[in-house]
């Protein structure tokens, strides 16, 4: 699906905010206001906040260009992993245009924000701050982008261009031939690092069963199994979806598509309703 | 258009080198040998764009795509980021898109691991996602002190020995200084963090992402961490020099070679650490980082106590 992985690509890096997309428009904004709200202030408590919140973002910053490279790279790029996805095509040609128009959007507002930004000013600054956002210069600009195209160019004609003999061969497996998809890095197992390193705040457990009459030395069976329970989700989202979907459920009982019971609902509202008129 | 436009971008690009070169030379001095002549990297550079390439079958476009932007995108950073003493308006870059441009590096190289297939490219990325959420937020306090104390987000104008306000902030420099060398240690995959030059699959984490890099694209991949070490190391030099207050009323030529001497040192400090330390554990690293992310906040607490 070559069409639909570069115009994913724009996508996710405009998510990661990286320069030239429109990503990095709204994020330069967001840090550019909490820096401007953190100079101008005199309190030192909430100029901490602010740098702390600056922090913060940047750390997200950097755990959601791991989300989307790992959503690019496993998703699009390489070997599929199953029949289905290794037969999968490229969408028709209308919603080729919709995505193209988001793509196309996400460069232009990322590379000219001043189309959309003076309306998002007034918004961004904080109260507090007096400056505008708009007078600070904006690094990825027509110029810039145009020197980093050409030296991408001189770059990729180097890589492309020069090489005598392009040879084909399997991806370095340590010598065991090439391994079956399944042996390649998958979801679970990219989150692994950083799942363990934060593990007691996800509930983060992993399990391995290890089988055979030798199992240190000839295993015949290995089954390693990982379970990630992160508490906000487990114990505030899931009860409240639940909770959502128990009264949906309920509800649907009281719409019997009979015309009597809704003429009886009609009839029962109405008595209700001169009840109430009655008393109040 | 005068000699300077021509000198300094062939300068700058080859400096990198130039340290790469540095720190095998005085690794090798550490273990007794003669060691390869300082200009090798930029001879195995070459020599890498004239071989062919092996290119793995499960490979894809984005293989070379993704490291030629990121080769472009540093080459734009070191020609435009202070990190020699010079300041110049080639990009207004502020320091919210220093920082992004180099996520943008990393996210190339992201790609680059994953997209062969490897196995080992997908755990040196995994690796390297664990790494940068945890040293970003140490680079962000870093600088972000910095520019609470000089008013300023602008690279050019904070490390440009001209800012007043940040003239008496010599501490803040210091601490900087420091914060930005542990995480630049950890962000280029060097000694305490990560062996460049072991090839042991089971903990590396930038070699085992470009394992399925060869010819032209090797030569790329190797000039760009060439470059990432140059600009970071080289930031956080400028830091430790704008720590020393004389150095603020000298002459421009004397700081520019103060600069590049600093850079030149602390590549060799790299080396020094690489002949002397051994790798840190996987899971004691977070605490190695913590050193950075405390010298963050240490500058935090700078920055909101002046100005």
């Amino acid at each position: 699906m070559p069409r639909t992985t570069a115009l994913f690509a724009i996508a996710a890096f405009s998510v990661c905010a990286i320069p030239p997309f429109s990503g990095f428009a709204s994020k330069w904004a967001i840090y550019q206001s909490l820096f401007q709200f953190a100079s101008s202030t005199s309190l030192p408590l909430v100029r901490a906040v602010a740098l702390i919140a600056i922090a913060l973002l940047s750390a997200v910053g950097a755990l959601s260009v791991g989300a989307f490279a790992k959503a690019l790279g496993l998703g699009f790029l390489g070997r599929a992993r199953s029949k289905v996805a290794a037969n999968a095509t490229d969408p028709g040609g209308v919603s080729l245009i919709g995505q193209s128009i988001l793509a196309l959007s996400c460069i232009a507002l990322g590379a000219l924000p001043i189309l959309i930004m003076p309306l998002l000013v007034p918004i961004v600054t904080l109260a507090h701050t007096p400056a505008a956002l708009a007078a600070i210069p904006y690094a990825p600009t027509a110029p810039v982008l145009i020197a980093l195209a050409l030296l991408t160019l001189l770059c990729g004609f180097a890589i492309f261009a020069r090489p005598k003999t392009v040879r084909t061969y399997s991806t370095w497996e340590c010598g065991f031939g090439s391994l079956a998809p399944r042996g390649t890095i998958a979801s679970g197992s990219f989150a692994r690092g950083f799942a363990g390193m934060f593990g007691p705040l996800l509930r983060y457990r992993t399990e391995a069963k290890i089988k055979g009459r030798d199992r240190r030395h000839f295993p015949e069976s290995m089954v390693v199994e990982t379970e990630i329970k992160p508490p906000i989700e487990t114990y505030i989202y899931a009860p409240l979806l639940g909770g959502f979907q128990l009264a949906g459920k309920m509800l649907t009982n009281l719409q019997t598509a009979s015309i009597h019971v809704h003429l009886l609902y009609v009839f029962a509202s109405i008595f209700g309703l001169l009840v109430l008129g009655r008393f109040l | 258009m005068t000699g300077y436009h021509v000198i300094f971008p062939i300068f700058a690009l080859s400096l990198p080198l130039l340290l790469i070169g540095v720190i095998r030379k005085l690794k090798a001095r550490f273990q007794n040998r003669i060691g390869a002549p300082l200009y090798q990297p930029l001879i195995d550079v070459i020599k890498f764009l004239k071989k062919g390439q092996v290119i793995s079958e499960h490979a894809s476009l984005a293989l070379g795509g993704a490291s030629a932007l990121s080769c472009a995108v540093c080459m734009l950073l070191t020609l435009s980021a202070p990190w020699l003493g010079v300041a110049h308006s080639i990009i207004p870059l502020d320091i919210f898109t220093f920082i992004y441009l180099l996520v943008f590096v990393r996210l190339a190289t992201l790609l680059v691991a994953i997209d062969p297939n490897s196995p080992f490219g997908g755990f040196g990325a995994s690796r390297e996602v664990l790494l940068s959420v945890l040293v970003e937020p140490a680079v962000m306090l870093c600088l972000v002190s910095l520019a609470v104390a000089g008013k300023s987000t602008m690279m050019s104008q904070l490390f440009s020995f001209s800012d007043s306000a940040l003239l008496h902030h010599s501490g803040l420099w210091l601490l900087a200084g420091c914060g930005l060398y542990i995480s630049s240690l950890v962000e280029l995959s060097r000694m305490p963090a990560d062996d460049p030059t072991t090839h042991l699959e089971l903990t590396m984490t930038h070699e085992a992402m470009i394992l399925e890099n060869s010819g032209p694209n090797l030569a790329a991949v190797q000039y760009t961490a060439a470059m990432k070490l140059a600009v970071l190391l080289g930031i956080s030099g400028q830091c430790f020099l704008h720590a020393i207050g004389p150095l603020w009323t000298a002459g421009a030529v004397v700081q520019v070679v103060a600069s590049c001497l600093t850079v030149v040192i602390l590549a060799g400090s790299i080396a020094v650490i690489e002949g002397t330390v051994t790798k840190l554990r996987w899971t004691k690293l977070p605490e190695f980082i913590a050193y950075a992310v405390g010298f963050g906040l240490l500058c935090l607490f700078q920055a909101i106590g002046g100005a």
